[in-house]
């Protein structure tokens, strides 16, 4: 079974750096306001470590990952 | 920004005394880099622009005071005199009142026409003035100026742009870069006109008539002045507070009165790693400088001295600027700006002192750090092979 990701990003947190782009297209865009955002509603399997990278290069810690325990849309 | 962080700072850090916050402005505190983006556009709303929404003020504790202005501020009997007459006291004061637009010699400019931006009442003014096809003039090729000039071409106007220089921040970022950027301006349909200081603006029921140094002139339906700002620093200077290009602070922000500080585009600090004194009109220098002053506030003193980044959004690419740009003795280029992949490495000696980059965040990240830590680069190999490169070449070396 794969293993569902949650990734949230603290808006008040967020510089806008764009580290999390660059690490992780698939998973992170930015806003018209400078911030990063959540592109996909589930993290595909394949976009999860660069998902995790992202949330590690972070230079305002802006980014949480977590195991989603929710039920599966 | 710096007094709103400076607040949440005080409480994070666990102080219970009473915080207030005074603004001359009528608004709940919000964010300014819209401004000149988002908010012209139309793709955020000033809501959107709120630092923090209402609630959280009653929820912090902290309470506001909007549209007071700080008449006068007494250093010896720790007094505030308000606008509407009353008198405050306190126990420990930040000042972060920030930049006003400069003008330009004689020129008014607070018609409904010649405009120029720093509150949300000023970008609403201008949004108001950018209808499709009006004929703006933005004065200034600065960053600002170049955002401004994109957000209006975004909403189908026509822009020229006046720069009294033969380019844009030659100064600061080198003479190539500079054209590069007028380059960048011009392929996506802005007039720039350099070497071109404006000498005169008249309005008349035909728009604005601008004239240059040289007697030349043009015609525009709107102005917008974006020569840089100037700091505010009437009321601290009235208070006999030591003030130069800005309000001098320490390290640790406060001022020559030790329990009065100052954070943001105000003060003025010693920048410890490269020597002399720097004022820094960036919106994360704000943030950061106003949580340091929060913490000296409640004696919990530590020197603040990050190296400053910001970022701008014009013509669809963005770019970050770290460092100290005007200390470098040259410039390696790699990349192109209008490919949306370049960076330009400043140095001085084998020392990285700034970067810009489009479309390279990691590598902006990166030499902030080399610059914090004074590191030194592989010169010769970062036209090549980029930051990363050069710091194992140089490590290895």
């Amino acid at each position: 079974m794969q293993t569902l990701m949650r990734v949230d990003i603290d808006q008040r947190r967020c510089c806008g750096y764009r580290l999390c782009v660059e690490v992780a297209p698939n998973v992170f865009q930015i806003n018209s306001a400078g911030k990063a955002f959540v592109v996909p509603d589930q993290i595909p399997a394949e976009c999860q470590e660069d998902a995790r990278a992202a949330a590690k290069e972070c230079p305002s810690a802006a980014i949480h990952v977590s195991a989603d325990e929710g039920v599966p849309k | 920004m710096a007094a709103v962080h400076a607040a949440e700072t005080l409480r994070l850090e666990g102080f219970c005394g009473r915080v207030l916050l005074i603004s001359e402005e009528n608004r709940l505190p919000y964010d300014r880099p819209p401004l000149s983006k988002a908010l012209l556009t139309g793709d955020m709303t000033f809501d959107g622009c709120l630092l923090r929404p209402a609630s959280w003020y009653d929820e912090y504790g902290i309470d506001l005071m909007l549209g007071v202005r700080v008449q006068s501020l007494d250093p010896h009997t720790s007094r505030l005199r308000l606008g509407t007459g009353a008198e405050i006291r306190f126990d420990r004061a930040l000042i972060a009142t920030g930049a006003r637009p400069q003008t330009l010699g004689g020129l008014a400019n607070s018609s409904d026409t010649v405009l120029a931006l720093r509150t949300a009442d000023d970008a609403e003014k201008i949004r108001a003035a950018l209808v499709p096809g009006t004929h703006l003039a933005v004065i200034g090729g600065g960053f600002i100026g170049a955002e401004l000039a994109s957000s209006a071409t975004a909403l189908g106007c026509e822009v020229t742009m006046f720069e009294a220089t033969a380019a844009p921040m030659a100064a600061v970022l080198g003479e190539r870069i500079a054209h590069s950027l007028v380059s960048l301006y011009r392929a996506n349909g802005i007039r720039v006109l350099t070497g071109t200081p404006v000498r005169e603006l008249n309005t008349g029921p035909r728009g604005v008539e601008i004239t240059s140094a040289d007697r030349r002139t043009w015609r525009a339906d709107a102005v917008v002045v974006s020569a840089g700002a100037v700091p505010n620093v009437e009321l601290a200077s009235a208070a006999g507070l030591r003030v130069s290009d800005g309000i001098e602070v320490d390290e640790t922000a406060a001022t020559s009165a030790p329990h009065i500080f100052a954070a943001g585009d105000v003060a003025n600090r010693p920048e410890t790693r490269f020597g002399g004194r720097v004022r820094i009109e960036h919106w994360q220098n704000a943030q950061n400088q106003g949580a340091s002053a929060a913490r000296a506030m409640i004696g919990q003193r530590a020197p603040f001295g990050e190296v400053p980044w910001f970022w701008t959004d014009q013509f669809g690419l963005n770019m970050q600027v770290t460092g100290f740009p005007h200390r470098a003795d040259r410039v390696v280029e790699r990349g192109s700006i209008e490919e949306g992949r370049f960076a330009a490495y400043y140095l001085s000696g084998r020392s990285l002192v700034a970067a810009l980059g489009v479309g390279r965040a990691g590598e902006v990240h990166l030499a902030r750090r080399l610059i914090a830590e004074k590191a030194e680069v592989a010169c010769e190999a970062l036209a090549d092979t980029g930051l990363r490169a050069a710091v194992l070449y140089a490590a290895e070396a």
